[in-house]
């Protein structure tokens, strides 16, 4: 059985592999709600203003929020890399099942369908649809065959501490060089024992000539030189 | 506790995604999870509801269920925290493990002085897991802890919230327009408890018995899973898995096969 994880590879034609990150409930809730208040503030200062033109306002305001309720999900999603400004700010974007960015159509679809999900009252529909859903999809997503993913990365890489570098003594791919480094800009938040705990899981069973030399110091050496230092 | 044989992939996460996670274990081990859900919650929510009948309508029957979360919880982690390694637990394994659970988990303080601690999913595995005590415990929280479990309290709050209404707004929507003619005070005196009729105070027990046999699987497993998630940082699990198998593959390339 494959490890449980929220990520969705997908296999382009060319033969490269994407990861996407699904995103669930909780901070799609919170996007929503984002978009909610960005949403009514707008409507609150122009209804202000339009208020003064009677009538005549008030039916260009009525006009304006049902072009907001219904277009601003899907100009953000076509326009803005598939967030609104609520996702946007949680980290998140929407995405064709196929990893593609969205289209028009996916995105009108799945903005149509929260008339369904909305229901019975504050999207309880669309709440169930994402518990039950193994992609967190809500009914709107499984119809338009759209995902939202995380697009936030955990951590921007952080500076090593500073001091020497030494080159690489064997081989390594790239992802094993990625992981030499990722320990080294961990070294600072974990405990010195748990460093050197982990640094010696590196230590070769048998003696031989070429091998990385499996000591913080040693490591941190190795890494500084991967990200160019010397 | 090992990261290696976890069935959880291991990597760093944002603590967004590892809520997320949360919820992938709810929907893997739904199985296990709520077969221990009746165990714990069913011997609660037929006095509460049966509270809520003889006594009237009276709210003490929703604040015992409400009350016996933490109790409710530790049932949960207790069948969580095995299935991530692999280990089914059915109920009857659950019913064998309760005496333990009962005593050994901090469930008395979490059911009096700490019943209103905001990271409550967070706290539990700490407590119950780690088996440390006293001041031990405090510092290991404080090291662990962060401000997403707080957050994620707030936000299954709301889903709690959103499931009642929608429950709530589906009912009237299936009742007989004429039915809810004839009864305005459903619409008017939700919130005034006194009026409302026995049927509806009862039903309104049930539902929350439901909704929170929705959520509280999910918070109980986004909490634990914020746990290993901050724990993987601080201990550099995903470092040590990556480790290992560059260290066998650097063995293996060495040797003449």
């Amino acid at each position: 059985m494959p490890l449980l994880d929220t990520i969705r590879t997908i296999e382009t034609p060319e033969g490269v592999s994407i990861r996407l990150r699904l995103a669930g409930p909780v901070p799609r809730a919170l996007a929503w709600l984002l978009d909610f208040f960005i949403r009514l503030i707008i409507y609150l200062i122009l209804l202000l203003f339009l208020s003064q033109l009677g009538k005549f306002g008030l039916g260009i305001g009525m006009i304006v929020v049902f072009l907001g309720e219904w277009f601003y999900p899907v100009l953000f999603e076509v326009y803005a890399q598939g967030a609104t400004p609520g996702k946007k700010t949680l980290g998140l974007a929407v995405l064709q099942d196929d990893g593609v960015p969205v289209g028009w159509s996916a995105s009108v679809v799945r903005n149509l369908l929260r008339a369904v999900d909305i229901l019975p009252l504050f999207y309880a529909f669309g709440l169930c649809s994402m518990l039950l859903n193994r992609n967190f999809k809500r009914l709107g997503d499984i119809v338009a065959k759209t995902i939202v993913v995380h697009r936030d990365k955990p951590k921007p890489l952080q500076k090593l501490p500073p001091g020497f570098a030494s080159p690489l003594p064997v081989w390594l791919s790239s992802s094993e060089q990625q992981l030499i480094v990722a320990f080294a800009a961990r070294v600072p938040r974990l405990t010195p024992d748990r460093a050197q705990e982990l640094a010696q899981i590196l230590r070769p069973a048998r003696h031989t000539s070429t091998v990385l030399r499996a000591d913080v110091d040693s490591l941190l050496g190795y890494a500084r030189h991967i990200v160019g230092e010397r | 506790m090992s990261p290696d044989s976890l069935t959880v992939e291991i990597r760093a996460r944002t603590h967004w995604e590892a809520i997320d996670l949360g919820l992938t274990l709810v929907q893997s081990y739904w199985r296990n999870l709520y077969a221990a859900w009746l165990v714990a919650a069913l011997p609660v929510a037929f006095p509460a509801l049966a509270l809520i009948y003889l006594l009237d309508g009276s709210q003490y029957g929703l604040l015992l269920l409400w009350w016996l979360k933490p109790f409710y919880d530790r049932v949960l982690l207790h069948v969580l925290s095995r299935a991530v390694f692999g280990e089914t637990v059915n109920w009857h394994d659950v019913l064998r493990a309760m005496p333990g659970l009962l005593r050994r988990s901090g469930l008395f303080s979490a059911l009096t002085w700490g019943r209103f601690t905001p990271c409550r999913s967070f706290k539990l595995p700490i407590w119950q897991l780690e088996g440390v005590t006293g001041r031990a415990r405090h510092r290991r929280l404080h090291t662990l802890k962060g401000n997403g479990p707080t957050r994620l309290l707030i936000m299954c709050g709301t889903l709690e919230w959103v499931l009642t209404f929608g429950a709530l707004g589906l009912l009237y929507m299936m009742l007989p327009p004429e039915f809810v003619a004839s009864r305005p005070e459903l619409l008017s005196d939700f919130f005034s408890a006194d009026t409302l009729p026995l049927w509806f105070e009862v039903l309104y027990g049930l539902i929350y018995l439901l909704v929170i046999s929705a959520i509280e699987p999910f918070y109980v497993a986004a909490g634990f899973s914020l746990y290993l998630n901050r724990r993987t940082e601080l201990e550099g699990w995903d470092i040590e898995l990556g480790f290992r198998t560059l260290a066998a593959r650097l063995e293996t390339r060495q040797t003449p096969s």
